[in-house]
């Protein structure tokens, strides 16, 4: 009876995780296929030959790529100084550069870098002795793209450095190693797992990001107008067609990309992790 | 032939004192066994000594030379972690090889020497595999190698072989001892296996509170431990208490409720004062036949008979609140038909009767 009952309950238990993960994924398939089953194809070729396209096709993988560099730049070392150091305020730091961004609505990041460069505001009069003004230009778009993502950044490469096993860098140390040298021999190889999904998380939120884009940058030049801001205009317009390409393109390189930096990775590390 | 010495070092964390002013000395080519339990201050020894973390007060000298305020690498000291730490991402080879690339050392002078460690060790055959396709002894032997290669002053070791199955345990215990005598290293070993600390050390110090409560060689800490911890720490069996009821020189005669016992000691004892009496299992001698009278000789009811691995341990009661333990073989006790509720005699030899003073 005992056997019966345990015999069920795992049956039911493995049937209840099927059917939520079969409805989650018909679903997912059915948002990403029918964007392809509501344009033709001479539609959506009309609008890939458009020079509007192609430009925000550029202006968005180009300010991703160059705000995914500098989110890297930033945050390996923030991360390893709030994995590895002890000292007062720490919790403080940790919160204004992850908790809180994390946090922030996109639009409310955006409103905040606005105020900080606008040319009343306290970087951007700055700036403005050096006759530099950064809202509503390209520049405006990759810092809306690197302060939306870096605090995801952030928190994964801290988390993979946590999990480094003290002890190795304790040995090295003993061996004659410097901080530096424990850290590109070690930390790092051994972190790299948490570094790349810290990378793919901060490029996939680059390339969707609307919010903050729209309110720094303002997208409607050439330069600023990314593939996510257009859809979002082209919608307001009704201009399905438009939309409807640019959203299937965007998709289509980003599951490309996404793709080839998780099978480069994955060639490169599996022996450490194997 | 190096020799460590820590000069009253403390170290606190907030209002935690995990280190008490604890001075130590490590003779060049011995074994020497920090012996303590968790949160005995072991971890916090082992970083100070290796420089990983600083003591909050006190000295720290190589062969005499002060390395207090030296960085870890420049303090020349092997170290072996618990889990051995091995370089994931690295090939045997290469984590033996790490130490001496890091000094710059030429690299066919390199590629020489690790494959003459990896001979000595047993590695070959596995010098590109990486650690985790090693077993648990590989693995011990890697980081030992890796420790040793750079020539170090001193080897620290924390906890070994507690990782290991018994049976590699035991090896690798074998191995170590050998090592340290033909390399005549200093080794330090940090464990809270008395058992270990008994097969290991030529000398022994045992930590508590953050201080070294008895140094010594095992048998004299075993047998004769000067503090309550220490006996109870290093599981003496028989722990009584009793009150000096005479003592003449050395000779000293104890009361244990109705038994008297008699020994000598050392300890400055007057008579009518507390103390707590030790007594290995070993030195009790029991009986089912009649003795004659004489020193140190009773008898007892047993009270229990439990099995402990290949011997029996029997609980004998020698008054109506205190139980002596006595170990037996399991073959002899057969022989002596020991039951529950039976009569027997026991006498102790007074020479491993150890007193302590009651605090």
């Amino acid at each position: 009876m005992n056997k019966f009952y345990r015999k069920t309950a795992n049956r039911t238990f493995d049937g209840i995780n099927y059917i939520f993960s079969f409805i989650l994924i018909a679903f997912m398939f059915l948002i990403i296929g029918s964007l392809f089953f509501t344009t033709t194809p001479s539609a959506f070729f009309q609008q890939m030959s458009s020079r509007v396209v192609l430009v925000s096709i550029a202006v968005t993988f180009g300010s991703s790529f160059i705000a995914s560099l500098l989110v890297f730049i930033f945050s390996v070392p923030t991360a390893y100084v709030l994995s590895r150091k002890t000292f007062w305020g720490k919790r403080a730091l940790e919160t204004v550069v992850v908790d809180l961004p994390l946090s922030f609505p996109p639009g409310v990041d955006g409103l905040i870098l606005l105020l900080l460069l606008s040319r009343t505001g306290i970087l951007g009069k700055l700036l403005d002795h050096f006759h530099i003004y950064i809202p509503y230009t390209f520049a405006a778009v990759v810092l809306a793209k690197l302060f939306v993502s870096i605090p995801f950044m952030i928190s994964f490469v801290r988390e993979a450095f946590d999990r480094v096993d003290k002890n190795i860098e304790n040995v090295a140390y003993t061996l004659g190693a410097s901080p530096f040298q424990v850290f590109y021999k070690l930390i790092f190889p051994l972190s790299i797992w948490g570094v790349l999904k810290g990378l793919v998380m901060a490029l996939s939120k680059s390339l969707g990001e609307i919010g903050a884009t729209l309110i720094l940058a303002g997208g409607l030049t050439s330069a600023t107008g990314t593939m996510s801001v257009l859809i979002y205009f082209a919608t307001q317009k009704g201009e399905m067609d438009k939309a409807i390409a640019l959203a299937i393109i965007l998709e289509f390189l980003t599951f490309i990309l996404l793709t080839v930096i998780k099978l480069f990775f994955k060639e490169s590390t599996h022996r450490i992790h194997a | 032939m190096h020799k460590l010495q820590l000069i009253n070092v403390s170290k606190a964390f907030g209002s935690q004192t995990v280190l008490n002013d604890l001075s130590l000395e490590i003779f060049p080519d011995e074994l020497f066994v920090i012996l303590g339990g968790s949160g005995s201050g072991k971890t916090t020894l082992l970083l100070g000594v290796l420089g990983l973390q600083a003591f909050d007060s006190g000295r720290v000298l190589i062969d005499g030379i002060e390395v207090t305020y030296v960085s870890p690498g420049e303090r020349n000291i092997g170290y072996v972690p618990q889990n051995y730490a091995l370089f994931p991402n690295y090939t045997v080879f290469e984590n033996i090889a790490f130490g001496l690339r890091l000094r710059k050392v030429s690299k066919h002078i390199v590629r020489t020497k690790v494959k003459q460690f990896i001979d000595d060790f047993g590695l070959q055959g596995i010098e590109y595999h990486f650690p985790f396709q090693l077993s648990g002894g590989q693995m011990q032997r890697v980081a030992l190698a890796r420790a040793l290669i750079i020539e170090p002053s001193l080897l620290l070791l924390d906890e070994p072989v507690s990782a290991l199955d018994i049976k590699t345990r035991q090896k690798i215990k074998a191995e170590l001892k050998n090592l340290q005598k033909k390399l005549h290293i200093t080794m330090v070993y940090i464990t809270h296996d008395q058992q270990e600390t008994l097969e290991m050390a030529d000398r022994l110090g045992i930590l508590n509170n953050g201080k070294i409560e008895q140094f010594g060689n095992p048998d004299e800490v075993f047998y004769k431990p000067k503090t309550l911890f220490v006996a109870q720490f290093l599981n003496t069996e028989n722990i009584l208490k009793g009150k000096i009821a005479h003592k003449f020189g050395n000779k000293v005669t104890i009361q244990i409720n109705d038994i008297v016992l008699r020994t000598y000691t050392h300890l400055e004892l007057s008579e009518g004062e507390p103390v707590i009496v030790c007594i290995r299992p070993g030195a009790i001698h029991l009986s089912t036949y009649h003795m004659p009278q004489g020193k140190n000789v009773f008898v007892g009811t047993i009270e229990s008979i439990h099995p402990i691995g290949r011997d029996l341990e029997i609980r004998v009661l020698i008054t109506p609140d205190e139980i002596l333990k006595i170990r037996m073989s399991r073959i002899v006790a057969k022989e002596l038909k020991l039951t529950h509720g039976m009569s027997v005699n026991l006498s102790i030899d007074e020479a491993f009767i150890h007193l302590i003073p009651a605090q």
